[in-house]
């Protein structure tokens, strides 16, 4: 049995490829790359995945997560060669990592996130620059209440304590925020307290961490040994 | 486009993976390098056409050549539709964006008659003139295949060139005469379509038949206007399906579409002979794949694909010659895999030992019976060969073996049915719940009865019959919900306008094409959607055009009228459609000649072809 943790990169061609689709396609990819994968048991076998986090369709990402595990060792060089010959283009694993048996799920360690978000038309200087001070003026606040409606209604959020940082940076806004088992900021919601309209710009999500004692940790610090694949 | 595409259009539309074109397996070949371009379209949307099998076939013959490719595109959704319409952007393909206008030839599959409407409104989309005659040179070769090709009337005025038959080698011959006659990036189109018409089985050109008609709107005659083309257009056959190409890889959609798993084609045609049924007409003889060919064709797609479902598919594959020695090794194979194999119902029952062990372990896909009829009598009519005891035998395999529901297919309004056929469709249902009782306790027991409306259509035993009205058929339906008396069994049944309207086109003539695109312009398309389809529209474009439906879908023929499609040859004989046709009304059934005597459908002998089966050779 060997449960190993893989970062991988969602590219621009395969960015409105929902979550579900995204599981299906790493389904598929494990069975051509022919790895001896754990099944579950029952009338429906199925790998067993688990990934960090959902993303947002329409965004890309260099550094998602997750976990597979395999009925037999195989070395991590090996299984990132052989994935990423069968993954679609725009789907690249960058690292492999044992991961302990017991270790705690993806998705319950996994709580921060740094996006990157880009207009898809040229802002000016003065428009980056009004933005930068209503970006400002927002983090002021000690509260921004936002609405959010699910199946049992609608909820008030205050978003203000989940965003741990965010600035304008040259071409772009930069937004360090909780994402997962601690609260999570959804980079539209920002956009939209910006007064933007969040179809205009391309999100990008640049990593998910493991924030620990003022230090953001990533998820591949808990696997033992790490495969670089690039 | 690409960036318009990717930032402002995919963004506002559902599912928008159905446009990105570039899933696993997909080829997308160098523009520049290759000198003919084919369009491969589907006249619906993505997740409906991904799962037909004869595009995936078409897709692996063209693009395996060096000096052709092609490339898919669907149906646009609605929406897509509205923002395609709003930026005047053309239709595209899904592999390079191009615009659909931008290819040598583009061929549609007919799988259905409801589609029509997405034809012409793909077509508009794209930037093409519907109309054939207003094409010129400068516009793509408009080719039209599969089933509903057979009776190709509708569409004359807008298909350039019919492919009657199986498309494996044709596909090929007419790429071959393309390139031949390509004058750098231009198709010379009359030429193209005289050669083809001239030399290429199967190949059917309306422009070139006239058609006239009786004052009461029957034809009167169809008869070529140019010479050297058939006055009869024979189909093409494969005759050995065990060599023919078939794909090694089949695109791997990202969403969930519909047959969405890795399939084998065991066989191609059937000689049960039921007599409503047109592919069983019209993909005559039976011709089998070798078991060893299917289990490394299933090894090639299993392992370029990544499918975690494997299914056999054919016309009824319960009768394929050694299908528990394959099901046997298929699962042998990839049983650790966890990957599920699809078995065809009937032979629940004949999987002994330790296959049947192996059977109640697996993945438990739908089950379904195809009883069609419910009366013993009724089902001599239409030469359905199931017997109550081969269905309640099936049953109790299946609840046996594990099976918690079952699903039963029957038709309404098949030719003398009476109000006892329809209560015996209650009767039989009642029994399969009393087996399915016996074998299985639990709230989940289930049977599910799915009704749909019969519709006769070309080149079958009922051709010359009337459809049953939509009044008659409602009553059926009422009939039926009315003596349902428990909550185990679930009865669903079929639109009757839907399915009226698949009877008009099903034996229409030309002149239908000008309601069509009436219908078109009104606003009709995915007509075969429930949420799309208005019949109060397609009334309009009746009434507007002169045109009585029920001319049509409810007018029984006599044997001597020249029918719309009595130019085209599907290999059986008109005496033999004439035979079964009285046989049915008399309530005689027919044998399968692959077991029994030769009915003498003609197939063979005109043909030059023979049943093919496996292991005999």
């Amino acid at each position: 049995m060997m449960r190993v943790r893989l970062c991988f990169t969602k590219g621009p061609g395969v960015r409105f490829i929902s979550h579900l689709d995204l599981l299906r396609t790493f389904e598929r990819a494990l069975r051509r790359a022919a790895l001896p994968l754990a099944l579950t048991q029952g009338y429906h076998p199925r790998p067993k995945l688990t990934f960090a986090s959902a993303l947002a369709l329409g965004a890309t990402s260099e550094a998602e997560y997750l976990d597979v595990e395999l009925a037999a060792p195989v070395p991590l060089g090996e299984i990132v060669r052989r994935l990423n010959s069968v993954l679609p283009a725009d789907i690249r694993v960058s690292a492999a990592g044992e991961v302990p048996a017991a270790a705690p799920p993806l998705m319950a360690i996994v709580d921060t996130a740094l996006y990157e978000l880009r207009p898809l038309r040229p802002l000016d200087e003065g428009q980056w620059e009004r933005l930068g001070s209503v970006l400002a003026g927002l983090l002021r606040e000690k509260s921004l209440l936002v609405e959010r409606t699910t199946k049992s209604g609608t909820k008030q959020v205050n978003l203000r304590p989940l965003i741990l940082q965010a600035e304008v940076s040259g071409d772009k806004i930069a937004m360090l925020v909780r994402s997962g088992s601690r609260g999570n900021v959804r980079p539209e919601e920002l956009l939209a307290l910006l007064g933007q309209e969040p179809t205009g710009w391309q999100v990008h999500r640049v990593g998910l961490f493991i924030a620990q004692d003022d230090r953001l940790r990533s998820p591949m610090e808990e696997a033992g040994v790490v495969v670089d694949g690039s | 486009m690409q960036t318009e595409l990717y930032t402002q259009v995919l963004p506002a539309v559902s599912r928008p993976a159905r446009y990105l074109g570039n899933e696993y397996n997909s080829i997308r070949k160098d523009w520049a390098k290759v000198p003919l371009k084919m369009a491969l379209a589907f006249p619906d949307v993505y997740d409906v056409g991904m799962g037909h099998l004869g595009l995936k076939i078409l897709y692996h013959i063209v693009n395996r050549r060096g000096d052709a490719l092609a490339e898919r595109v669907f149906a646009p959704w609605t929406d897509m539709e509205e923002q395609l319409t709003q930026r005047g952007l053309p239709l595209f393909s899904l592999e390079s964006h191009r615009p659909l206008r931008d290819f040598h030839l583009i061929g549609f599959t007919l799988q259905y008659e409801l589609s029509y409407s997405n034809i012409l409104n793909m077509l508009h989309l794209a930037g093409i003139p519907p109309l054939a005659r207003d094409r010129d040179e400068g516009h793509p070769i408009i080719i039209a295949g599969g089933p509903c090709a057979y009776n190709p009337e509708p569409l004359a005025d807008f298909i350039d060139l019919f492919a009657i038959g199986d498309g494996e080698y044709l596909i090929g011959e007419l790429i071959d005469l393309a390139l031949g006659l390509l004058r750098g990036e231009r198709l010379p189109r009359e030429e193209f379509l005289l050669e083809a018409a001239r030399r290429i089985q199967g190949v059917y050109v309306p422009a070139f038949y006239d058609v006239d008609y009786h004052p009461d709107g029957r034809v009167a005659r169809i008869t070529p206007n140019r010479e050297g083309v058939p006055p009869r257009v024979r189909k093409q056959v494969v005759e050995d399906l065990d060599s023919a190409p078939y794909p090694d890889a089949f695109v791997v959609p990202y969403i969930d579409a519909i047959h969405d798993r890795a399939t084998l084609e065991v066989f191609r045609g059937c000689t049960r002979g039921c007599r409503f049924c047109q592919a069983g007409m019209v993909y005559r003889p039976i011709r089998e794949r070798e078991a060893s060919t299917l289990l490394r064709q299933g090894e090639e797609l299993i392992k370029s694909t990544g499918y975690e479902e494997l299914a056999l598919s054919s016309l009824s594959t319960g009768d394929y010659t050694c299908i528990e020695d394959l099901a046997a090794d298929l699962m042998g194979r990839f049983r650790d895999q966890g990957i599920a194999l699809s078995l065809p119902s009937l032979r629940v029952d004949s999987f002994k030992g330790e296959l049947a062990e192996e059977i109640r372990k697996m993945r438990k896909t739908s089950l379904t019976f195809a009883p069609e009829a419910g009366t013993q009598r009724l089902r001599n009519v239409i030469n359905k060969n199931i017997t109550e005891e081969d269905l309640l035998r099936g049953v109790e395999a299946a609840f046996a073996a594990g099976w918690d529901s079952v699903k039963l297919y029957f038709m309404l309004g098949l030719p003398t049915e009476t109000e006892e056929d329809v209560l015996g469709i209650i009767d039989l249902a009642n029994k399969v719940l009393d087996v399915a009782r016996r074998q299985r306790q639990g709230p989940r027991v289930k049977i599910s009865i799915s009704v749909s409306s019969f519709v006769p259509k070309s080149h079958t035993p009922f051709q010359w019959e009337p459809q049953a009205t939509m009044d008659l058929l409602e009553e059926r339906q009422r009939l039926l919900t009315q003596g349902i008396r428990t909550r185990r069994i679930q009865l669903s049944w079929h639109d009757v306008k839907t399915s009226f309207l698949e009877g008009v086109f099903a034996r229409g003539d030309r002149r239908l094409g000008r309601a069509l695109a009436r219908a078109v312009e009104l606003g009709c398309r995915f007509d075969g959607w429930s949420e799309h389809f208005s019949f109060p529209k397609w009334s309009q474009a009746f009434m507007e055009c002169g045109l009585d439906p029920a001319f049509y879908a409810n007018r029984r023929r006599d044997y001597e009228e020249v029918l719309p499609w009595s130019h085209i040859d599907a290999g059986v004989t008109k005496g033999f459609l004439m035979r079964e046709h009285r046989r049915a009304l008399k309530g005689e059934p027919t044998g399968d000649c692959r077991v029994g005597d030769c009915p003498g459908c003609g197939v063979c002998n005109r043909l030059g072809v023979a049943n093919r089966i496996a292991g005999e050779r």
